[in-house]
């Protein structure tokens, strides 16, 4: 389980996240979902240790999340892989760091994502990019995914390849997944549980299929409606 | 599969390695055309031979030093320093393997600089040879054994190498301290460099005065002895080695509790 307990952030004057407490339970799918600036890449990278906070606290599992990177996986929204790499050199770079690397999944990967392995970083497109990407984070059997912007500036097919991967490998009950994306319908029938956040505060969470029968809108509707009331 | 510290660690160094090879090329590569061009043309000007490995042991020597912004600083440009933050090792294994492969290619560099001028040497000058030069060495009262010259010439070059790990380990430090600022971080690191550099010479300059007080009494222009000479370069070398672990240590800290993306 992750926790978040009066969570504050902020980067010189701009206030990331103010005063947030969630809980993230383990073994669903979160959509974690926004606008821009709200603090969703800011609660990603807290929880990945990537940041720290400046009051309150991040756990995950009950421990620092500088402890536990062992036990997460992590697609940013930048390109954030060696471009000299090629994907064979870039998977031998990630399974060295990780017990958790299922070399059986990423040779299944590969192929169902279109890609070969002596393709360059450096010379793919974006689209390959974040399936190379996605490869590299997925073929880890990690109790925690972590997805930030995961379709961003993706064409449509490419986002279809990624959110069919999800599903594929998804271990229900076993592995947390935590999506933050401001593209909530390509989610939409992903997610278990929805956390919206505006300006670092929550705005609403609940249980995806509760809060969509009991308002009787989609997560879209949901969203529009939320900020509309915020402004 | 579970995968021990050592082998993260050496993953991380051959990647520094791949990292720095276009450097390590550019040595070797000038040192073999300059050798070749001086061996063309030292007919004419034979003095000449000890000019381009001089100029190449500057580059050799100065090129891991320049390497070590781009090495840490490249990580930031590119956005790859999501990748290594976001793996399970600490700062000592990141700065580590990157200070050692700097280091590895000090010793690439210098070692073909001097095998190019020791080739160049014998080629130009096959006369009077090795053993020959020797024994008029000797004979002018310059000890030759292979013992002292392997000791001193070691010694020596130990203390440039610790020199070297000295001052990348400063880049690394005010690199960092550089990085936790958004505006300025380029002068900010000029400045911490520039400091630490003064802070960690004024720390060190009296024990450098002390056992140079202590050698001077074993040691002067009438009584020159090797040993003594060896011992000096010795503990100053230790000297600048625990400095060097000094500031290496505050990088690690810097990296482990203070860097945030």
């Amino acid at each position: 389980m992750i926790e978040f307990k009066n969570v504050s952030k902020s980067f010189g004057s701009t206030v990331a996240l103010n005063d947030v407490s969630i809980v993230f339970p383990r073994g669903k799918i979160i959509g974690l979902f926004g606008p821009n600036g709200a603090g969703k890449s800011t609660s990603i990278k807290l929880i990945m240790g990537l940041n720290r906070p400046d009051r309150g606290e991040v756990r995950v599992d009950g421990e620092n999340p500088q402890n536990k990177k062992q036990d997460v996986a992590y697609l940013p929204e930048i390109d954030h892989l060696y471009p000299w790499m090629n994907i064979a050199q870039a998977a031998d770079f990630t399974r060295t760091f990780y017990a958790d690397w299922d070399e059986d999944k990423y040779q299944e990967l590969i192929k169902f994502l279109n890609l070969q392995e002596d393709m360059k970083i450096s010379k793919i497109s974006k689209g390959q990019r974040a399936k190379t990407k996605l490869l590299l984070t997925v073929s880890r059997r990690a109790p925690y995914l972590l997805m930030d912007e995961p379709l961003s500036g993706i064409d449509i097919l490419t986002r279809e390849e990624i959110i069919n991967t999800l599903i594929r490998d998804y271990r229900e009950g076993e592995q947390t997944i935590i999506i933050s994306t401001h593209e909530i319908a390509e989610v939409e029938s992903l997610v278990d549980e929805v956390i919206f956040l505006d300006r670092g505060q929550v705005k609403l969470s609940g249980n995806a299929e509760d809060l969509r029968v009991a308002r009787n809108m989609s997560l879209v509707e949901l969203m529009k409606e939320a900020f509309r009331n915020a402004d | 599969m579970q995968t021990s510290s050592l082998k993260k660690f050496f993953k991380l160094y051959s990647k520094e390695m791949r990292e720095l090879r276009p450097e390590i090329l550019v040595v070797l590569i000038a040192t073999m055309v300059l050798n070749l061009l001086f061996y063309f043309k030292a007919q004419e000007l034979p003095a000449m031979i000890i000019v381009p490995s001089m100029m190449m042991l500057g580059l050799a020597g100065f090129l891991p030093f320049i390497s070590s912004f781009k090495l840490l600083g490249r990580e930031w440009n590119s956005n790859t320093i999501y990748l290594l933050l976001s793996l399970p090792v600490k700062g000592g294994s990141i700065l580590g393997s990157k200070l050692l492969a700097l280091l590895s290619q000090y010793l690439i560099g210098t070692a073909v600089v001097t095998a190019g001028g020791v080739i160049l040497t014998f080629l130009l000058f096959p006369e009077p040879g090795l053993a020959e030069t020797l024994r008029q060495a000797q004979a002018s009262g310059i000890d030759t054994r292979l013992q002292t010259i392997i000791s001193s010439g070691g010694l020596f070059y130990l203390m440039s190498l610790v020199g070297m790990a000295y001052v990348i380990a400063i880049s690394f430090f005010s690199q960092l301290l550089g990085k936790l600022v958004t505006r300025f971080s380029g002068l900010v690191t000029a400045i911490v460099f520039i400091a630490t550099f003064w802070l960690m010479g004024k720390l060190m300059t009296p024990i450098w005065q002390q056992v140079g007080n202590y050698s001077q009494l074993h040691m002067n222009q009438y009584n020159f002895s090797i040993a003594a000479l060896n011992q000096l370069v010795g503990m100053n070398t230790l000297i600048m080695l625990a400095g060097t672990i000094i500031v290496f240590i505050a990088a690690v800290l810097v990296y482990n509790h203070k860097i945030e993306l």
